[in-house]
């Protein structure tokens, strides 16, 4: 997946774990960007009756790294509160919910947010609501309405939302756990059977999303709206980070006692950058660093183990990729530097030599009036990886760059594989998964009612 | 965060302390516990004590004499040889 259950230790602490992070110029409000990080992965959305919630115990925090050092600087923190309104039933809601402020909604959460850099830390928002969890027609009836209400302004023009989404991430997981299988082009894997249609292992699950919209100028370095794509305060890096406090004590009666300085425990830049090339042993020290400290998995990102399984799964397919013995710097750029001026006509987001595992995104690239989910890759200058949308295609535009699309880019004298091209998991929206047009972009959670489980 | 004494935590009862190593087969510490050379102990301000909140005692390596306080979001690292000791002999049983 994305990020979901990346790592062995994380994978078992879920309210920690974010599955996704994103970083766009907002397409209805182009001078504002969108960062958005969710966690809790893979709710079945009929999980009750202690539907999922954020943890209070738990920092959640979106950063910026402006300068190109690896490190925050600019620092948006979400801290959230859950309140019981009458503690002697066992009911998540004591009757449909019809509005936020509705005496039936028992469990809630509200948060506080705030903006941390250089000059100091600000409140940005204070007692924000959570939306409840879509249960159900009897209990939320108007789950729209719920969100809306959800949906709110903090200062200077930001916004921000906190709460259950449907997860906007797509992939056929049951195929590519299975040696990589993909469904069609499995007439060609290793081990074959007959060419199929995709599925999405992600359909009609739930998450929990963290979204704040601020003005471009609350993130560049210079504190400018820059409109240069080329100049080098255009790019920014982003990540999420989610923190624990370093000792806790469980006490009898479930009030624990937790301590110390907050520890790192979950961190999410690209996708699929731990999930898929840092090796098991390290993901969970990954997650517990600063980007600025990635040099030391350069191998891994320079040398990745998919590009090695690729050809051996699917044989006589990826001749050229497999022949191919040079350092991936195609990678090593996409993922750890951004990628420099002129080596795509009118593009940069080159932070500098420090490798950090970042979302790179350029300000100045305008929205797209005509997505394409493959992004760059689709010659769409404002998708993914220059930073990334709700709807970008990040599986496919990966797996074609590790079998070899993207090599050109630094090594002409390298011809990818016609397979390369066409390479997917099939699977796309809108038929697996719907947005919304507007902010948190991500669409409504699915109801515990609607869902009907897989046979 | 105030400097804060080793006398409070043993007898507070608030300190969780972890140390897997026993005084016998800790000479050094063993031996500075009775050292009479010891400085004297900082001690805590009846308001400090008040303001306590719960407290959490790591000693992760006994025989290196290193302590860790958190109290809050704050952690202190000190090095108290004398204070392990005691906590070991206690954790064996041995509390004052």
């Amino acid at each position: 997946m994305s990020s979901h259950r990346e790592a062995p230790e994380i994978s078992k602490d879920p309210v920690a774990d974010s599955t996704d992070t994103y970083a766009f110029v907002s397409p209805d409000r182009p001078g504002f960007v969108t960062l958005i990080t969710n966690y809790i992965p893979l709710q079945n959305p009929a999980g009750g009756p202690n539907f999922f919630e954020f943890g209070d115990d738990v920092s959640y925090k979106i950063n910026v790294d402006n300068n190109g050092d690896g490190l925050a600087d600019v620092v948006y923190e979400f801290r959230f509160t859950t309140t019981v309104a009458n503690p002697n039933t066992f009911l998540y809601n004591t009757g449909p919910i019809a509005s936020i402020n509705d005496a039936n909604f028992n469990r809630r959460q509200r948060y506080t947010v705030t903006r941390k850099d250089a000059h100091g830390t600000k409140t940005l928002a204070k007692f924000v609501p959570c939306p409840p969890c879509n249960i159900g027609p009897r209990s939320t009836p108007n789950y729209p309405k719920l969100a809306k209400a959800a949906n709110a302004q903090a200062k200077d023009g930001r916004r921000v939302f906190a709460g259950q989404r449907l997860d906007g991430f797509y992939v056929d997981l049951g195929s590519v756990f299975d040696l990589l299988d993909l469904r069609p082009f499995q007439n060609l894997h290793l081990l074959p059977s007959a060419a199929a249609a995709g599925v999405d292992g992600l359909r009609a699950y739930n998450v929990h999303t963290i979204a704040i919209q601020v003005p471009i100028s609350d993130l560049t370095v210079d504190g400018s709206t820059p409109t240069d794509p080329m100049s080098a305060t255009s790019v920014i890096g982003v990540w999420a980070s989610a923190s624990r406090q370093k000792a806790l004590v469980r006490n009898p009666g479930g009030a624990d006692t937790a301590s110390g300085p907050w520890v790192q425990v979950s961190r999410l830049g690209n996708p699929l950058v731990n999930e898929a090339l840092i090796p098991m042993a390290k993901k969970d020290y990954w997650n517990s660093l600063d980007p600025a400290a990635d040099s030391e998995f350069t191998q891994y990102v320079d040398s990745p183990e998919l590009a090695g399984l690729i050809p051996a799964l699917y044989p006589g397919v990826f001749p050229n990729l497999a022949a191919y013995n040079k350092p991936r710097a195609d990678l090593d750029a996409i993922l750890l530097t951004g990628i420099p001026a002129g080596i795509i006509p009118g593009f940069q987001n080159f932070t500098g030599t420090t490798k950090a595992d970042e979302l790179r995104l350029n300000v100045a690239i305008p929205p797209s009036s005509n997505p394409n989910n493959l992004g760059i890759l689709g010659g769409d200058l404002a998708g993914f990886p220059n930073g990334r949308r709700v709807a970008d295609d990040v599986f496919t535009i990966e797996l074609r760059a590790i079998a070899g699309a993207t090599i050109p880019l630094v090594d002409p004298t390298f011809t990818p594989d016609g397979a390369v091209a066409v390479v997917t998991d099939g699977v796309n929206p809108p038929d697996n998964v719907s947005y919304l047009g507007s902010f948190p972009y991500l669409d409504h959670p699915k109801g515990g009612f609607e869902v009907v489980p897989p046979s | 965060m105030p400097e804060l004494s080793r006398r409070v935590f043993l007898t507070s009862g608030a300190g969780v302390a972890a140390a897997g190593v026993a005084v016998a087969a800790m000479p050094s510490i063993a031996a500075a516990a009775i050292s009479p050379d010891a400085k004297a102990d900082p001690v805590a301000t009846i308001e400090e004590l008040s303001a306590a909140g719960p407290l959490v005692v790591h000693i992760r390596d006994a025989k290196a004499g290193v302590v860790s306080v958190m109290s809050g979001e704050q952690e202190v690292v000190f090095t108290d040889p004398n204070f392990i000791s005691r906590v070991v002999a206690a954790a064996n049983g041995r509390a004052r």
